[in-house]
């Protein structure tokens, strides 16, 4: 076990390799070249002096390789993501500030994601093509049809301008964690989140509950009598929880995609819609920094979702022997 | 339908099929077409793209000369004259409904065929291959996974001029990962799977294997996959349309619609939301039925619960 | 005891979590538990910064980078002044009494001006004097790229022979005689007086910045050290609360509480030396910041803003005339009052020149970008598209210019193209041109009256290109508009949508396109005077199409170098058509009903935020 996990963390970090080139070369393509974002960042301030001035600043008159190098060697060796290209604040600064916030906000959404989801999709399965079925498959679908900046409107629409019940956003200027210690703003954001995710964990839930139903192990437990309930945590779950474990590995560069349009609809702060305006405006150190960090968590997500696949299914342990 | 059953499993047998049988595809028809909800949405999808293509050559009504809209009303309810109004740049929504949604079903189509095609070759190739060309796929398919879809999806979109054809590349190319990564999972545990491996030692082709075992086993999942795909391709495309990166004006997509709408709704022109987002709503949800369906028409051995 | 394995992973993987998270909020919490009064406070004025508008650098010598309102009229400017202040309420103009030096005296044949200072005090005591301007001077004369506003061999520094500071008088020596308004309005209005505690290059090591000879190379040397050391501070805004920074206010707020996220807090400054300070009963100013227009807007709904804006868009109804307002947005009207007012700047969309472009022949033809203006319906897209909150523009003064500045009498600079499509068609028609097609093609080429004009080929066509930026939905429809008007005259626009970065680079690299349009004009600032020098000189610091003309040059020279007040250059400048000039949007403001202000509430042409005269 120890050397499989040795052995993936070596692979994860080739393609962390893999994940800074493709992000740091990607710019390179852009109609005017790397220089392009400093016609945003100086818009009408912008000429042949001020550009060049701008890219003798942050380092770009070095050729690609040279450029590349030095990336490297200020992430890796001095432990530096650089600076913001468009706000005075260097990347770590705008990760360290907009990470938790957005954590906070996904893990409460992910955790009522998965209780209210995991049993829904399962009692779906167990009761397939029933009244309830159809009712929340089709529940499912349209959340899942519903464009997610249409559904914080309406949402907003609902609690907030006719019923006046809750605020329109969670207070502005607060702490990461205000999520607990002022909960009120956040039902709308975090409500939001969870019926956009909830469509597909559930969907999936209940797929991956039926593919287990019809092997053949689970028809022999059923064959011998076995009951529903044992049945159920015995045999399904245990089986059905490998490819739910696989799409929470996956889950993380969703999160931060996923909770952009929630943070610009809710205006909360958050590393969504630095995320988004970093990739629009061209603010390539911190496409890099939320990238890498990104990537990270992802790599160590998914190798947590193999080691977790290998203790829940033996048979899948492949890989590691 | 236990006669049925026993058919399937028969012919899924290697060596053991018989022509008198019904041919497998019929069959599958025949469970498809008992699925109602799937037969109304399969009308539904059709009927609307039918519309979208047909309607406008019918149902004339300015839809995207910007200097004639000037002079109509703007954010007028619906009359007879426009019978769901017109929307915040003076256009006839119900026109704009079907001009959008040629856009946004062509391009949802034609990504969703790219992330399908691309993504089951990539997985099967990968799984099935095995070993360092496994390994290496995986690992560069770990890469691209691991960058937030939308920092991929809006730096490829600011890299060239936008059109439609480079939207449903850029969408094509942002979607398939996932769907590799499931179908090669598939690959990947029928090739370990003892039924998999007992073929194997008996003599029988690689090439057979694959037909007669990882193809049909991970077809439900790719033609799940496949719906989805379509529907997260449309959806995507209304992403973007969120974000201001969709067709380019005077053309529009069903996502800009909403989003204009939305940023009005507040001031009660609801024509300009909520037809549409029934329409939009409907397609996705109508092609989710259409997956279940051929799903369940894949998973014979379903039947007998 | 596979259960139990599982077990012990998942809460790895959750402490695993929990200590990431936690070390990362931990560099936040200094600055995010302050513990300050709800923004609703009867004591408090909360006012909204513009969506992803924050300010984000305090150091007034700035870069391009850092350079804009949000940094200097809505932050900088409330606690450091400026030696001449601009703007008061709906005015643009010069505003001696908060200026922190009475009026410039020019003499020497206007080669010489002496600005003699009010002697008010910076928060640690130390007066404003001419070595507190002097200091700004010696650095602008030693690292002069690095500070937004200088003009490559125009003004200071690039024209100024000498200068010194004695007691309250700063002496300016030009080389050449200089037009006193366009120096007051472009150059004296960016210095800002600063303290002598910035003079370090490290804490508790001073230099010589501030106290040395103008020019000299240990001023330079010297200068540049300290610009180092204080951009550096600059850059770690954990730093802006500390009394580094507070030691140089001498405007009427103080900074108390500053997060990265971009909101605000002022407090009023006690020993601010000028006439207005803060209203009785008002003890705090905070600044909040908004991710989305939409967020803004939310916040309108809840009520708790005293101070926001709305986009057109949401309104109901149209204002009844330009620079008028009409009903407010209904889902706000009984909490708001609307006001709307215009900016100091101008809008436009510039035409290609170069060379290196197919069609320059044809940009360059002045009777066919005669016919582009005349196809640009203004006022209609104004009634429209921006429901009547918008100027139509059609010189490069801004809308309302005074008079004082632009010398004309009335409604300022005439329309010399109204909107017109028969015209414009004739225009071209008349001309030689012929539609082929979809499309105009020039069938009598030559340089005659009714010929296509020089280097315009026989079959030469009228396939133009435009790009604007993407993103905001009224620019889409003025813009669409104007298309569909191009193309039933004769033209065949092909248009392209683009991230703002894109389309100002574009609009620099004068290929593909014949018009671009980054959807904002220009803004005159931090350079007041609305000359042409920048915009349309040769070699000009954004003469993006590179538009060159003999006679406009030379009448900006005489609103530069001479005496002669803007009506003459601004009506050439209307007339010969080096850009397209594009409706304007007007500026809007919602304000709340029970807060009071001494000055109004139409919005400051500058955007300047003056929150001393606003009170419950």
């Amino acid at each position: 076990m120890f050397n499989y996990i040795l052995r993936r963390l070596i692979q994860s970090f080739f393609v962390l390799l893999i994940v800074m080139l493709i992000t740091f070369t990607l710019p390179y393509f852009q109609p005017h070249g790397i220089l392009t974002p400093a016609y945003g960042v100086l818009g009408t301030h912008a000429n042949a002096r001020t550009i060049a001035e701008w890219g003798a600043q942050n380092g770009m008159n070095h050729p690609y390789v040279v450029r590349f190098w030095n990336y490297l060697d200020q992430v890796f060796i001095h432990f530096n993501l650089g600076h913001s290209y468009k706000q005075n604040l260097s990347v770590w600064n705008i990760i360290s500030l907009y990470v938790p916030r957005t954590i906070w906000l996904a893990l409460s959404s992910l955790v009522l994601t998965a209780i209210i989801g995991v049993p829904l999709g399962m009692f779906q399965a167990f009761r397939r093509n029933t009244v309830f079925d159809y009712g929340a498959t089709g529940t499912a679908f349209v959340l899942y049809g519903v464009p997610s900046f249409l559904l914080c409107l309406l949402l907003l629409q609902l609690f907030t301008f006719s019923l006046h019940w809750l605020p329109a956003s969670p207070p502005t200027g607060v702490a990461p964690w205000a999520i607990f210690t002022d909960p009120v703003g956040f039902i709308l954001p975090v409500l939001a989140l969870t019926l956009l995710s909830l469509a597909g964990l559930s969907r999936f839930m209940r797929g991956t509950v039926l593919d287990v139903l019809v092997q053949d192990y689970v028809r022999t437990a059923k064959a011998k009598g076995c009951s529903n309930v044992r049945m159920l945590f015995r045999h399904t779950f245990r089986n059905a929880l490998g490819p739910i474990i696989t799409i929470m590995g996956l889950y993380i560069p969703l999160l931060i995609s996923g909770a952009v349009i929630i943070e610009d609809v809710f205006n909360y702060e958050g590393l969504g819609i630095q995320t988004l305006n970093a990739a629009s405006l061209g603010d390539v150190p911190t496409v890099l920094g939320i990238t890498l960090l990104t990537a990270i968590l992802t790599l160590l997500g998914n190798l947590a979702a193999d080691v977790m696949l290998g203790v829940v299914n033996p048979r899948i342990r492949v890989e590691g022997k | 339908m236990t006669d049925q059953v026993e058919l399937e499993l028969l012919s899924e047998e290697p060596g053991n099929r018989d022509d008198d049988f019904i041919p497998m595809w019929k069959q599958r028809w025949r469970i498809f077409a008992n699925n109602k909800l799937a037969v109304i949405s399969v009308g539904y999808l059709i009927l609307l793209t039918l519309a979208c293509f047909v309607v406008p050559l019918f149902y004339k009504t300015n839809q995207t000369n910007q200097a004639t809209a000037l002079s109509a009303a703007w954010n007028q309810a619906p009359t007879w004259h426009h019978w769901l109004g017109t929307d915040s740049s003076g256009f006839d929504e119900l026109g704009r409904i079907f001009y959008g949604g040629k856009y946004s079903l062509t391009l949802g189509i034609f990504a969703g065929l790219i992330t399908i095609f691309v993504g089951t070759m990539y997985g099967m190739v990968s799984g099935l291959a095995g070993g360092v060309i496994d390994n290496v796929m995986m690992r560069i398919l770990d890469a691209v996974l691991s960058i937030p879809i939308l920092i991929l999806l809006i730096t490829l979109l600011t890299l060239y001029q936008r059109s439609t054809l480079f939207l449903i590349i850029v969408i094509g190319v942002t979607g398939w990962f996932g769907n590799a990564r499931i179908v090669r999972g598939d690959a990947l545990l029928i090739r370990k799977l003892e039924y998999t491996q007992a073929a194997e030692s008996m003599g029988a082709s690689r090439w057979h294997v694959i037909r007669r075992h990882v193809f049909p086993n991970s077809i439900s999942n790719i033609v799940t996959v496949a719906t989805f795909s379509v529907a997260d391709a449309i959806l995507a495309l209304s992403l973007l349309g969120f974000l201001g990166l969709g067709i380019q004006t005077p053309q529009t997509d069903w996502g800009t619609m909403l989003q204009d709408g939305a940023s009005v709704i507040s001031n009660g022109y609801w024509w300009e939301v909520y037809p549409l987002a029934l329409i939009f709503i409907a397609v996705i949800v109508a092609i989710n039925y259409v997956g279940d369906a051929l799903r369940d028409a894949f998973e014979v051995r379903l039947l007998e619960r | 005891m596979r259960i139990k394995n599982k077990i012990r992973l998942l809460a790895t993987l959750g402490v695993a979590a929990g200590t990431l998270t936690i070390g990362l909020a931990v560099p936040n919490i200094s600055g995010a538990a302050s513990s300050l009064p709800p923004s609703t406070a009867s004591n408090t004025i909360t006012f909204a910064e513009g969506p992803t508008a924050s300010p984000n650098y305090i150091f007034p010598y700035l870069s391009c980078s850092y350079f804009s309102v949000d940094n200097l009229n809505q932050f900088q400017e409330l606690m450091y002044r400026p030696v001449y202040w601009f703007g008061l309420g709906a005015s643009s103009a010069y505003v001696p009494k908060l200026s922190t030096a009475d009026k410039p005296v020019f003499s020497n044949g206007d080669k010489t001006v002496t600005v003699n200072m009010k002697g008010w005090k910076f928060a640690d005591g130390q007066t404003v004097n001419a070595q507190s301007v002097m200091f700004f001077l010696n650095m602008y004369k030693a690292d002069p790229t690095n500070y937004c506003g200088y003009n490559k061999g125009y003004g200071i520094p690039d024209q100024v022979k000498s200068a010194s500071g004695s007691g309250n008088a700063v002496t300016i020596n030009f080389t050449t005689s200089v037009n006193p308004g366009w120096i007051l309005y472009n150059y004296l209005s960016e210095l800002t007086p600063m303290p002598d505690t910035w003079d370090v290059t490290a804490p508790g090591k001073t230099s010589t910045c501030a106290t040395g000879k103008y020019g000299a190379a240990s001023t330079i040397t010297a200068c540049k050290a300290v610009e180092k050391y204080l951009d550096t501070q600059a850059s770690k805004e954990s730093t802006y609360t500390s009394s580094f920074w507070t030691s140089g206010t001498d405007g009427p707020w103080k900074l108390q509480a500053f997060d990265n996220l971009g909101n605000v807090t002022f407090v009023p400054n006690p020993t601010y030396s000028g006439p207005v300070k803060a209203q009785k009963g008002i003890d705090y100013v905070k600044e909040l910041a908004f991710t989305t227009a939409t967020a803004e807007e939310n916040d309108l709904r809840a009520g708790t803003l005293d101070l926001g804006y709305v986009d057109p868009t949401v309104l109901t109804a149209n204002a009844p005339a330009p620079g008028k307002v009409g009903p407010n947005w209904s889902a706000i009207a009984s909490n708001y009052t609307l006001f709307s007012g215009s900016g100091w700047d101008f809008n436009y969309a510039p035409f290609n020149f170069s060379p290196k472009d197919p069609k320059a022949a044809e940009v360059s033809q002045p009777y066919i970008r005669q016919a582009l203006q005349e196809a640009v319906d203004q006022l209609g897209v104004i009634q429209k598209v921006d429901k009547g909150y918008g100027f139509p523009i059609d010189s490069p003064l801004p809308p309302n210019t005074p008079s004082s500045v632009s010398g004309l009498k009335g409604s300022g600079v005439p329309n010399p193209y109204p909107f017109n499509l028969a015209a414009a068609k004739k225009l071209l028609t008349s001309h030689g041109w012929k539609l082929v097609g979809n499309v105009d093609e020039c069938e009598s080429p030559g340089t005659g009256s009714s010929d296509c004009g020089a280097g315009i080929a026989k079959g030469a066509n009228l396939d133009f290109a435009i790009v604007w930026a993407s993103g905001q939905a009224s620019l889409d429809d003025t813009f669409n508009t104007e298309i569909a008007d191009w193309d039933s005259i004769g033209f065949n626009f092909t248009h392209s949508e683009d991230t703002f970065n894109n389309v100002i680079a574009d609009c620099e690299a004068g290929t593909k396109f014949q018009i671009c349009s980054w959807g904002g004009g220009w803004i005159y600032a931090p350079d007041y005077y609305p000359s042409g020098e920048t915009l349309f000189a040769p070699g000009g610091g954004f003469n993006v199409g590179t538009y060159s003309n003999a006679k406009l040059t030379a009448a900006i020279k005489t609103t530069t170098f001479g005496t002669a007040t803007l009506g003459k250059y601004a009506t050439l400048a209307a007339d010969q058509l080096p850009v397209l000039y594009q409706p304007e949007l007007a500026a809007i403001s919602e304000v709340k009903n029970n807060l009071k202000s001494k000055i109004g509430f139409v919005p400051n042409p500058l955007q300047n935020f003056m929150p001393e005269y606003l009170h419950f």
